[in-house]
């Protein structure tokens, strides 16, 4: 299952950079809500 | 191929793209949003063993006492378990966010390019930025609630708690077949209904309080707080309401300066983010340098079926020279549009377009059937 959620190598190539930008502040929202999970628990 | 289809081709590979590292970032926040239920569901339980435990205690039941003690270890090894997996995920995660901000880098060698990413960046930070301001004086409207009323901390533990058991009884009803096990699923939807009506209840004081000391507390800001991960207490296995409030607020606080970082390497000199009119300042501020700038919108379903819509009619109409034997040259953009449109069907961008046309038309079908349906009623 992991292996799934993975970013391969060159696959964002094709992305424009307000994809990119996008997606960079969505994976940011989740990484926080991850530190504040740990540091909870 | 030519050249109307390698431009739908690239359409087509951007589409497919986008749709994978969508798909990949659902799962990520999938299994985030799971191992944080489960995290939830064990810390409640162990807030429940231990008052079973305190009750043991007090009654002088040393058997009933370690069994409560057992089942609070058992819980402590499922949440260390449930954390090793969400570490896991959070490695995937950075490695994730490096490739994307690598990728993000060798784009912006572009000038251009880096003026249009810059200005994409600083939107999304301002905005961002001041949706936390909010909600971190929304928490503080919470916490200042719990300083000047005593009663206010078990209201809020009333609402976790229901707030889970809902999750709970969510999960156990998820696990039942409908066919064989109805009794069990009426009963639990009967629990739900008396949890959310505990919940509400809860909620209601905390609300009245608030607007009698003139807070203008809202109830989403509430929901989401108690929506949240809570801290447990270790000795007293209870919920440590400040120290999650105070946890929230920090983590909120710690990506408001990671933000105003941003901001400040992008704009050259020191920003620091305020609620309100500052706010708005950089606003207009981050607007009037992105005047001038590519247009930068949000990559949505649409724009790639907008990207398609113009491809069609790009191919529909073609310029013909005035050089040409025009009827001659009409044949041949005939026949190539006629095989460009089979072509074009194998692109999973004009299926996805196809499929979401066909359903907008079969709406607008059934609406004024309906309408006149209920028409008739009347």
């Amino acid at each position: 299952m992991e292996e799934e959620l993975v970013i391969k190598e060159n696959e964002l190539e094709a992305l424009k950079p307000e994809e990119l930008v996008e997606l960079k502040f969505e994976y940011q929202e989740l990484a926080e809500k991850i530190e504040n999970i740990l540091q909870n628990s | 191929m030519n050249k109307n289809m390698e431009e739908l081709e690239a359409i087509d590979k951007e589409y497919k793209t986008y749709l994978l590292e969508k798909q990949k970032l659902e799962k990520c926040r999938k299994a985030v949003t799971q191992y944080d239920r489960k995290i939830q569901i064990a810390n409640n339980n162990i807030t429940i063993y231990q008052m079973e435990k305190n009750n043991a205690i007090l009654k002088g039941d040393k058997a009933a006492e370690k069994a409560a003690q057992n089942k609070i270890d058992g819980e402590k090894k499922n949440i260390e378990i449930l954390k090793n997996s969400l570490l896991k995920i959070q490695s995937i995660i950075v490695n994730n966010q490096n490739k994307i901000d690598s990728q993000i880098q060798k784009v912006s060698n572009n000038p251009e390019v880096k003026k249009a990413v810059d200005a994409a960046i600083s939107k999304k930070v301002v905005r961002k930025n001041q949706r936390l301001l909010q909600e971190n004086a929304q928490l503080n409207m919470i916490k200042k609630l719990i300083e000047t009323h005593s009663g206010v901390k078990k209201q809020i533990v009333g609402m976790k708690n229901a707030e889970v058991n809902i999750k709970k009884l969510n999960d156990d009803k998820s696990k039942l077949d409908p066919a064989k096990d109805a009794a069990q699923i009426a009963q639990i939807d009967k629990d739900i209904k008396d949890a959310q009506i505990k919940y509400d209840k809860n909620k209601k004081i905390i609300m009245d309080i608030a607007n009698k000391d003139n807070l203008q507390l809202e109830e989403k800001y509430l929901d989401e707080f108690i929506e949240g991960n809570f801290k447990i207490n270790k000795g007293t296995g209870e919920y440590n309401i400040e120290a999650s409030l105070n946890n929230k607020i920090k983590g909120n606080q710690k990506s408001i300066d990671n933000n105003d970082k941003i901001l400040s390497n992008i704009n050259g000199r020191d920003i620091k983010t305020k609620l309100q009119d500052d706010n708005q300042t950089m606003e207009v501020e981050v607007n009037e340098r992105s005047q001038n700038l590519p247009a930068v919108a949000k990559p949505k379903w649409w724009q790639f079926a907008k990207r398609f819509k113009n491809w069609r009619e790009n191919r529909k109409n073609p310029k013909i020279p005035d050089v040409y034997n025009k009827t001659g040259y009409e044949k041949d953009i005939t026949a190539n549009v006629n095989n460009d449109f089979k072509n074009s069907l194998k692109y999973d961008i004009v299926k996805d377009y196809t499929k979401q046309r066909e359903e907008e038309l079969y709406k607008n079908i059934k609406k004024p059937a309906k309408e006149q349906d209920d028409g008739e009623r009347k």
